[in-house]
């Protein structure tokens, strides 16, 4: 009877025991690594951190708790050390070896290495002891568990790794505390063809570190935005600069971009403890280059339309250059748009073009078309083009009655020729020269006169202006005489 | 009159008797006690913030390094597309964080050199520097010791990977490259995990981009450098 009740008690307590303890059993998982044995309620922060107050001077118990979540038996180090700053501006901590000055030397341990079986925990305590010289401000340093191991030998060009878990230590001298937050800069930096950074630059210029709530979103020049916002909290160092780097997917089509931006942070008042600061903005547009694809399309239209311009200026040249040169012809009975093109050097379908002649090309006669100067095979110096019709007018190249040579050096009055204007035969007939004749006059160009020849039909108005002017150069200093040609002539050259 | 008797009851009903008012008491104290107090909470919650070097069956590696790519020796600095490169971070060696803490405050990884920033790339009796900035590291001058030499950590170039099933990545982010300057830069950031990250998260970071360049005449050898790995709640 008795062994009965005695089981049955038994029975009872482990049932008791076990629903107020299921949770002292809970799985834990993970390595080794440690955390505040006395966490407050009245802050979560302290969950993770050693958070502490003090007067220079005083000096403040603690513990960490050690924890060994492998299955194997662990002998742990367990040191402090003073704070580092990483390479984006976080919180991190100097090395074991390295010489403590700051908050490292402030904290002497009850044990530096403890052994952990499997499962197991441990509560080291330690004491800081603040200075008496201490600055009003906030100071930071670590306590750093890691296994006790040699370091790992590697027989390979490389780096050997080791780990840790470091718990911040955060001690507040109480004064003028200021809590300061700004930011200072933004900027984009490319990490891959489809992502680049969106990196934000705080800078904490208060007394203490401050815990800053941010929301960033990154807008087109549109206003429409990239992607969600990016929300989040992190913890600014006192004294520096913290660069927040965020992915954002690349716009595909690049393009300008600009940062909008919001944050608040606590900064407790003697009025309000909880008082809150915050702030909004935007940085200026920042020029997000466009991705490769993005890229190739931008320069497949730039090179299309490089090549529209080109084409369009090219044309509009020809167009000029047959308004300047080609002339008028009256077409006769037997004409036909293949005999003209074929007289002229010229394909059919580009006179047709230039006529606007229209299927099935037939020239009427007496239409009036436009067509190229050309040389008759048969013809002679000057001669008369085959091509006949109607008579136009033509204002006929001035000739040179004198020619002086460049050994002339006294003054000498130009000889003025009045232009003729007589009728000739037909506006085709163009006065070709014989090669030999070109000759002759592109040398009388060059010895002569280095001015350039109008191609403008010389008149007689125009003349008397000439010869004005020819007759007050004279008297001030020798000129040689300026030859007039016929712009048919230098058109032809 | 009826005379009425208490008969005991047998063995196995005072047992059954016995269970139940124990069960009937026990489960009102249970109730009271994990409304009304926050010790059980702080119990379950006993896991700590780890980071690990780990396989793809998340066993430990015992000896976890990175190779960098060997050169030969040269009279010239050996930098930028020339220089020794590696990746931190592969399929058997994954950078593997732990956080059960089901704390919301955030945590950051970084990497610095176990001997702090006089480190130096070792073999035999020859060195060469990993913190020099001075010629983009080919050159010496930026610090106290005599060497060049610069290693650069992209972080970026990396991947992460959750492995729990209600992992996000979400306010997970591996940092910008980073190059080690002495008393400047001495610790490289690699990843951030914002507040607004899984308070419960696990997850690993490979292909974490490395170069390192080469002074110019540096003895040939097998270099090793320690480095360790820092995983601090924020």
């Amino acid at each position: 009877m008795n062994k009965i009740k005695i089981t049955t008690l038994l029975l009872a307590f482990f049932l008791v025991f076990s629903m107020f303890t299921s949770s002292a059993f809970a799985v834990e998982f993970g390595g080794i690594g440690g955390k505040p044995a006395y966490p407050r309620d009245d802050d979560p922060k302290t969950q993770s951190t050693f958070v502490h107050n003090g007067q220079p001077g005083q000096s403040i118990d603690d513990a960490v708790l050690l924890a060994n979540n492998t299955a194997d038996v662990k002998t742990l180090q367990v040191y402090a050390t003073d704070p580092a700053k990483s390479s984006d501006g976080s919180f991190s901590c100097k090395q074991m070896v390295e010489p403590k000055e700051g908050v490292g030397a402030w904290i002497t341990l009850d044990k530096n290495e403890v052994t952990l079986q499997p499962h197991t925990t441990y509560i080291d305590k330690f004491v800081i002891k603040i200075p008496a010289t201490a600055n009003v401000a906030e100071n930071l340093g670590c306590i750093a568990i890691q296994e006790k191991s040699q370091i790992p030998q590697i027989s390979q060009n490389g780096i050997a790794l080791s780990f840790r878990t470091a718990i911040k230590v955060s001690i507040t001298i109480p004064g003028e505390i200021r809590r300061e937050i700004s930011i200072s800069d933004f900027k984009f930096d490319l990490v891959l063809d489809s992502k680049f950074f969106l990196q934000a630059a705080f800078k904490n210029s208060g007394t203490v570190s401050t815990t800053v709530k941010y929301t960033l979103s990154v807008v087109n020049q549109f206003g429409y935005a990239l992607g969600p916002e990016k929300t989040g909290e992190v913890t600014i160092l006192r004294g520096e600069n913290y660069l927040l780097n965020l992915d954002t997917i690349r716009p595909f089509w690049g393009g300008f971009f600009k940062v909008k931006y919001s944050f608040s942070y606590v900064n407790p008042t003697k009025e309000d403890p909880n008082a809150v600061v915050s702030q909004s903005g935007e940085s200026d547009f920042i020029f997000v280059a466009p991705q490769a694809g993005a890229l190739a399309i931008y320069s497949a239209i730039l090179i299309i339309l490089i090549a529209l311009i080109v084409y369009i200026l090219l044309k509009r040249r020809q167009i000029k250059h047959i308004k300047t040169n080609w002339v008028e012809y009256t077409v006769q009975g037997d004409d036909d748009l293949n005999k003209l093109a074929t007289k002229a050097h010229i394909s059919w379908m580009k006179l047709a073009h230039v006529n606007n002649i229209k299927p099935p090309y037939e020239l009427v006669t007496g239409m009036v078309i436009k067509i190229p100067p050309f040389e008759s095979k048969t013809s002679s110096d000057f001669s008369t083009s085959p091509l006949k019709g109607k008579v136009m007018k033509k204002v006929i190249p001035v000739e040179e009655t004198e020619v002086v040579t460049e050994s002339m050096t006294q003054s000498v009055e130009p000889a003025v020729v009045e232009p003729k204007v007589e009728e000739i035969p037909i506006v085709t007939t163009l006065p070709i020269m014989k090669k030999s004749e070109k000759t002759t006059l592109k040398t009388l160009k060059k010895t002569i006169t280095p001015k350039k020849v109008s191609a403008k039909p010389v008149t007689k108005k125009t003349i008397v202006k000439t010869k004005k002017a020819s007759v007050t150069k004279a008297r001030t200093a020798p000129k040689p005489i300026v030859k007039k040609i016929s712009s048919n002539i230098d058109d032809d050259e | 009159m009826n005379n009425q008797a208490f008969i005991l009851p047998q063995k196995w009903a005072y047992a059954l008797g016995v269970a139940v008012i124990v069960f009937l008491v026990a489960v009102p104290i249970y109730l009271f006690k994990a409304a009304s107090t926050s010790d059980i909470t702080q119990v379950i919650s006993a896991g700590t913030l780890t980071v690990d070097i780990r396989d793809a069956s998340r066993v430990s590696v015992s000896s976890p390094s990175v190779s960098l790519t060997s050169k030969t020796f040269s009279f010239n600095c050996q930098s930028g597309g020339s220089a020794s490169t590696g990746s931190l971070g592969s399929n058997t060696q994954r950078i593997y964080v732990d956080n059960p803490s089901a704390t919301s405050t955030g945590w950051n990884l970084s990497i610095a050199a176990t001997s702090g920033a006089t480190a130096l790339w070792t073999s035999g009796g020859n060195t060469y520097d990993f913190n020099d900035a001075t010629g983009s590291g080919c050159t010496d001058g930026a610090d106290a010791d005599s060497k060049g030499g610069q290693l650069t950590i992209n972080p970026a170039a990396g991947a992460i990977t959750t492995d729990c099933s209600s992992c996000t990545t979400t306010g997970v982010s591996l940092q910008s490259s980073a190059a080690f300057v002495q008393t400047t830069t001495d610790s490289v950031t690699l990843v951030v995990a914002t507040s607004g990250s899984d308070p419960v998260w696990r997850g690993y970071f490979t292909g974490i981009s490395l170069s390192q360049t080469i002074p110019a005449e540096a003895p040939a050898g097998t270099y090793t450098l320690n480095m360790t790995l820092t995983i601090t709640a924020t």
